[in-house]
């Protein structure tokens, strides 16, 4: 018995440390190409160590980028973004776990439906719809659509998160006469604040990474990864520019995720074992 | 405090009758234990009251007012639930004031009473903690503390002890009891367990599939019940009950199966239909000694035994294959497939009607 299980965590920890390798080992190797000379010919092989480490990449790399502008979008189409779909999708999920409404199912799969189909087969339509309403070259454009796309996730989330809140409190609540609003806010909240953070961290990975509406969009007010592109071409064989660029451009999302984390995985983890 | 009135109250679910055309009338401070099996309709009818359901038909009254259009909040009523439903962000004395604070009390008086109720609840070192720092005993105090504060006209209890384990719970029911004595609030209380009902009751209303089978104080629920279901459902261990013909014979009333045969004389008894079911409890059931005061003796088989310490349980089948619960003295040596024999207690027969199942006489 004792064998079998000690052999088990054995597997387990072996396949672990296998998969982390596989996920860590290109983030591991970008970051040392990173710190490799500049320019082409000094191409980085594997997980040899530089000769030095050659910090002043990231001080070129953030020039040629261009990423005080297009951080600077990203982070104003970011904080606009990621609290409108949060409170939306808690308004919506909160709707469709607790209301019974004629037209509710439908309603939800309609929503679903965003899940499904892909931004690639709206683009055009969309594009003459944001042309019509003048938005074209906005970062209102990219802010709202962004958001449309978001909140289908986010409700079919949040209404997951509300679900398996025990009926019984909102019952509770009922009786000792809070409102529907106020169940919300002092209960149902509180109660799902996991569920909300992770859906923060996602919401903001998602927004900040948004490569394909900004290029259709919002082609003079350029996002982060906009800029990370604009190192194709001229200095795709300048592997450490390019690899620092990319550092560069993923940091916010670490940054977030780290202060995040452990309601992240608290969040991720809910369902997945018995509380 | 106020009267709990249902009046021909009904309830279904699509094509299910949860309730059907229940009328109850719980006295003001009355406490009333609704008790039944599940899918009886206890739950619903306390939900019903509490208005977390609506009604199909009928109508509520709390005190002198309608309720049954009234959302949960305006029916003064609070409720405490099976899993105690505690806000888990919130502390204890936040979840007791939370119901007040909801109503705009003021601060000072949500203060006095959230502190008078943990004072009698015994929990007043826990008002700064969460519910998960809790023990189970200790979260079903803070639910009871979070009805108590509001002072409503009714408690609605929905099996409040059903999550604990069996020694506090009969710590807990006792402690219940008293503390709605002390407050005199009108109680309705859910249980399955019929020992929790007979105990806490003033009276007992035994529900079954959506209707309420009889209602009265705990003795007579038990000495008289009204029908086959309510005599086997309260009653631990049950009521053993026997198809037999009843012949009338002068004064005299045979009761009979097969070669068993049992006579009573020497008193008026009504008329009974010749085909009858007779129930008897196992404490009018006794093993045949010198067979004094006893009807028999009825030659059986040992079926089982049970020792419960202070008495010992024998199950027996007679010839015709039917079975009773004899309680015997807690020293009784017979073993399954041994012969016993065995009598019954005249005045403790209760005879029901076969095709109507309704109590016909106690003979």
């Amino acid at each position: 018995m004792t064998t079998t299980s000690r052999t088990q965590v054995t597997m387990n920890y072996l396949l672990l440390i296998f998969v982390s390798g596989v996920a860590i080992y290109p983030l591991v190797g970008t970051v040392l190409a990173s710190l490799y000379p500049s320019g082409a010919g000094n191409s980085p092989t594997g997980f040899a160590l530089p000769s030095g480490f050659h910090w002043g990449n990231y001080v070129t790399a953030w020039k040629v980028g261009g990423f005080a502008g297009s951080f600077t979008t990203s982070i104003i189409v970011a904080a606009v973004m990621v609290p409108a779909s949060v409170v939306l999708s808690i308004l919506a999920g909160y709707g469709f776990a607790t209301m019974r409404f004629r037209g509710s199912k439908v309603l939800f799969y309609l929503f679903i439906l965003g899940l499904i189909i892909p931004t690639e087969a709206t683009i055009v339509p969309l594009f003459y719809d944001v042309r019509a309403i003048g938005l074209l070259d906005t970062t209102w454009a990219l802010i709202l659509l962004e958001v449309s796309g978001e909140v289908a996730f986010g409700i079919f989330w949040m209404r997951a998160a509300f679900l398996s809140a025990p009926p019984s409190l909102l019952e509770a609540a009922r009786i000792d006469g809070a409102s529907s609003w106020k169940t919300l806010w002092k209960i149902m909240v509180p109660f799902a604040r996991p569920a909300i953070l992770t859906l923060t961290v996602l919401t903001f990975a998602d927004s900040w990474n948004e490569f394909f509406l900004a290029l259709v969009f919002t082609i003079s007010h350029p996002t982060a990864p906009f800029g990370l592109a604009s190192f194709s071409g001229r200095y795709t064989t300048n592997i450490a520019l390019v690899s620092a660029a990319a550092v560069i451009v993923a940091i916010p999302i670490l940054i977030v995720f780290i202060v995040f984390q452990r309601e992240f995985m608290r969040g991720v983890l809910t369902g997945a074992v018995k509380g | 405090m106020a009267r709990v009135v249902f009046e021909s109250v009904t309830k279904n679910f699509g094509d299910v009758v949860a309730v059907r055309d229940l009328s109850l009338e719980v006295e003001d401070g009355e406490f009333v234990v609704l008790v039944g099996p599940s899918g009886s309709g206890k739950t619903t009818a306390l939900r019903l009251l509490a208005g977390l359901e609506s009604l199909t038909s009928g109508e509520i009254r709390v005190g002198d007012r309608v309720v049954d259009r009234l959302p949960p909040r305006d029916r003064d009523i609070a409720m405490v639930f099976q899993d105690y439903a505690l806000y888990p962000q919130m502390t204890v004395y936040q979840n007791l004031a939370f119901g007040l604070k909801m109503r705009k009390m003021p601060r000072d008086e949500i203060d006095r009473r959230v502190r008078r109720a943990a004072e009698m609840l015994d929990i007043v070192e826990l008002l700064q903690r969460k519910p998960r720092a809790l023990s189970g005993g200790q979260r079903q105090r803070v639910a009871l503390g979070r009805a108590l504060v509001r002072e409503p006209k009714a408690f609605l209890m929905d099996e409040p002890l059903s999550n604990l384990d069996a020694k506090l719970r009969v710590q807990t029911r006792t402690e219940i009891k008293h503390l709605q004595q002390q407050v005199g609030t009108t109680t309705v209380y859910v249980t399955h367990d019929q020992v929790e009902a007979m105990t806490m009751g003033d009276r007992v209303a035994v529900m079954s599939e959506g209707v309420l089978e009889q209602i009265g104080d705990p003795r007579t629920v038990y000495g008289e019940p009204a029908n086959v279901f309510v005599a086997g459902f309260i009653g631990s261990p049950a009521m053993s009950f026997a198809s037999v013909q009843a012949t009338r014979n002068g004064d005299a009333l045979t009761l009979s199966r097969g070669e068993l045969s049992l006579t009573l004389g020497a008193a008026r008894f009504p008329d009974v239909p010749p085909e009858v079911i007779v129930g008897v409890r196992p404490e009018h059931a006794h093993l045949w000694h010198d067979g004094e005061g006893l009807l028999g003796p009825i030659v059986a088989r040992t079926e089982f035994v049970e020792l419960l310490g202070r008495e010992t349980l024998v199950g027996v089948v007679t010839a015709g294959e039917l079975h009773f619960t004899v309680l015997a003295e807690p020293d009784a040596t017979t073993k399954p497939g041994e012969q016993v024999r065995f009598g019954l207690e005249p005045g403790h027969l209760h005879l029901f009607d076969t095709a109507t199942e309704r109590a016909l006489a106690t003979v």
